[in-house]
């Protein structure tokens, strides 16, 4: 018999010992916040973000960070996406209020409030945060789009260090008040919330001084409930009533007089000019536009035209915030995080300038197991398979122009495309 | 077997002494149980109906906060007053739940909002009820009516919120020029201190046409508070009232 005990007691051990170490074998520790959960069309075809820059990778607390750069606003926004004509509002992507924000900026307009974008259009956006809570966070550019959600942008790691406990948010009223609103006010929500709740403990403890239940239940069975209600009771409850309205009308009268000046909570909208539409130098016509399953490769073939006056070469793709770049005409900026840029690069046939007037058939591989990371390759399960994103094209002199692109894509799961090509 | 010969001829409590104890007793297990109970039932009313009004500062507006608030509040303490007043003439059940309501929101805000997500206390305070409840309970007592009850105190129970709530609020409420916008401190916290999920727009806040008579529509806001909690507090008594009753013995049957 007690071998038997023993024999299951050791199995039991065995299988809670598996089960801890699968589960610790398999658990990862959640480093972002599910950018990667949005579904494709949303980040291959709604806000491409572009030139974004952090200015440091390391802060103090109390000191700050600036993110900046720019996004473009899709003309082919997705039918099935509610468009940002009506209302945004640019965000934050970060793990809660580790940070805080003390300015934001969309082309100059200051960005505390929420404002419709045009489709099509460029903006240009600047933030500044200030360290709060020590720790490593991923910071993204957030535009949030009424009825549509957050659209994240790319997003680096920044360490914020030192003591959180020394953290000061220092602001002045229009009434002359220095203050730190980190702690302010605090002390009085408490002293308030404290005198009520002795009222209440007041009240309630002149009932629970007696029995109550019990012998109160059988006297109302019995017809008895008129005479529970004794004078002393009423008193009580007088007393503690003229307590209670006294204590909030003087409360609110103090108030008054210690805050003669107060605003009602402000809402506003507020509208912000694009950035000036750059002459539409280059044209891109997609003629086939396919996902190599197998390779992880977009493959496009595209007829570009230029019109304008100096030869240019594609340097850059980008879209839902991953580049891919031709080593042969653009280099990433220092600091910019590796994750974002697809170490293939793009690969371009024929690998020469488009001259001025010229039109020419160009084709052009962006592979990478980025597409498969990123979750972007759940396009094929979408009711819309399209791609969207920015084609970037360089003159000689490092001119840059830019081109919206969108188009369908066929994914192929064979074979590729234009074998022997 | 053969029944224990006590267990006929003696009642478990012999004594008046020994009954009184027995029944404080009981009324501490009651007492503890209703406590969570009403912690929890209150407290998950609240975020479902309530909820951002009453969680920051930026939403505490004089439209919106001031109304729906004691409006929707005031449903659970009434069907309860009901059970209280009904069965055992105890007039404490409001402020009992309001006070409940305080403790479950402070545990909240301070483990979850502020200590897991670092939000301060200065921004996600709760506001209270409890002179609400304290106006309800009392106004009982001294009518013994529940329509009086629902009248006087339903009225005091909407005007009380602003009343109380003021001193909490208006020192957030001073205006600061931020890079040429105007906000209330509170506004600027709601800036300041990041929600990821919680874009600007996205706050009701004195929206509707009153918007357009500026800070005046809060005695209108008051006043709507007053008369729907009249009406919310009568329409609750008889939830509390089914509740009291024993139509539901089918379902034992069942």
């Amino acid at each position: 018999m007690d071998k038997r005990k023993d024999l299951a007691k050791r199995n039991a051990t065995l299988l809670a010992a598996t089960i801890v170490g699968v589960l610790l074998a398999f658990g990862t520790n959640a480093l972002a916040h599910g950018e990667r959960a949005q579904e494709p069309s949303l980040r291959l075809s709604t806000i491409q973000w572009y030139d974004t820059r952090w200015s440091a990778d390391h802060v103090n607390v109390n000191q700050d960070l600036t993110v900046s750069g720019r996004f473009h606003v899709m003309a082919s926004w997705p039918l099935e996406i509610p468009k940002p004509d009506r209302l945004t509002f640019l965000n934050v992507g970060i793990p809660g209020p580790v940070f805080i924000r003390t300015s934001s900026f969309i082309d100059g307009v200051n960005g505390v409030a929420s404002m419709p974008l045009e489709l099509g259009k460029d903006y240009q956006y600047k933030f500044t945060l200030r360290g709060r809570i020590p720790g490593r966070y991923h910071v993204h550019p957030m535009l949030d789009v009424q009825d549509a959600g957050a659209i994240i942008g790319p997003g680096n790691w920044v360490t914020v260090a030192g003591d959180a406990s020394a953290f000061k948010d220092p602001v002045t009223t229009l009434t002359g008040l220095k203050l730190d609103l980190s702690r302010y006010g605090l002390a009085a929500v408490v002293r308030w919330h404290l005198v009520w709740v002795v009222l209440a403990l007041a009240w309630l403890g002149y009932w629970l001084r007696k029995p109550l239940l019990m012998p109160r239940y059988e006297a109302v069975q019995a017809g008895e409930g008129d005479h529970l209600i004794t004078r002393k009771d009423r008193i009580a409850a007088a007393i503690v009533l003229a307590t209670t309205l006294v204590v909030a009308i003087a409360g609110f009268a103090i108030t008054n007089m210690e805050y003669p000046v107060t605003i009602p909570l402000q809402s506003n909208q507020t509208k912000v000019p694009a950035l000036d539409d750059s002459p539409a130098s280059i044209s891109i016509t997609p003629e086939q536009v396919t996902y190599l399953v197998p390779g992880r490769s977009v493959q496009f073939r595209l007829r570009i035209a230029n019109h304008g006056a100096k030869p240019v070469r594609i340097g850059e793709f980008t879209t839902a915030n991953l580049r891919f770049l031709d080593s042969a005409v653009e280099r990433p900026e220092t600091g910019y995080p590796e994750d974002l840029i697809a170490p293939a690069g793009l690969l371009v046939r024929p690998d020469e300038p488009i001259a001025p007037g010229q039109t020419m058939q160009v084709d052009i591989e962006a592979t990478s197991s980025v597409w498969e990371t990123d979750r972007l390759t759940a396009l094929v399960s979408d009711p819309t398979s399209r791609i969207g994103g920015l084609f970037m094209f360089f003159s000689p002199d490092g001119e840059r122009s830019m081109v919206e692109f969108s188009s369908a894509i066929i994914p192929t799961f064979t074979e590729r495309v234009r074998d022997g090509e | 077997m053969a029944a224990h010969p006590r267990a006929r001829s003696q009642p478990a409590v012999a004594t008046p002494e020994e009954a009184r104890r027995v029944y404080r007793w009981f009324d501490l297990v009651i007492a503890v149980l209703l406590l969570f109970l009403f912690m929890g039932i209150y407290h998950v009313t609240t975020i479902l109906t309530v909820g951002d009004w009453d969680f920051w500062d930026d939403w505490k507006d004089t439209r919106w906060w001031l109304s729906f608030t004691p409006i929707v509040l005031i449903a659970m303490p009434s069907a309860t007053t009901y059970i209280f007043w009904s069965k055992f003439r105890l007039p404490f059940a409001a402020t009992f739940l309001t006070l409940c309501l305080v403790y479950a929101e402070w545990i909240n805000r301070f483990f979850n909002m502020h200590g897991w997500a670092y939000f301060p206390l200065n921004f996600i305070w709760p506001s209270t009820l409890i002179p609400c409840g304290i106006a309800l309970d009392t106004t009982l007592v001294l009518t013994e009516s529940y329509l009086l009850t629902g009248i006087i105190g339903g009225s005091l129970w909407a005007v009380l919120f602003y009343l109380a709530n003021w001193p909490l609020i208006a020192r957030f409420l001073l205006p600061v020029n931020v890079d040429g916008v105007l906000m209330s401190l509170a506004d600027l916290q709601g800036f300041h201190y990041v929600r990821t999920g919680t874009p600007e727009y996205i706050r009701i806040i004195n929206r509707g046409t009153l918007r357009t008579f500026g800070q005046d529509p809060i005695y209108l806001s008051i006043a709507f508070a007053a008369v729907m909690s009249i009406i919310v507090y009568m329409v609750f008594l008889s939830v509390g009232r089914i509740f009291t009753r024993s139509q539901f013995a089918w379902l034992k049957k069942i």
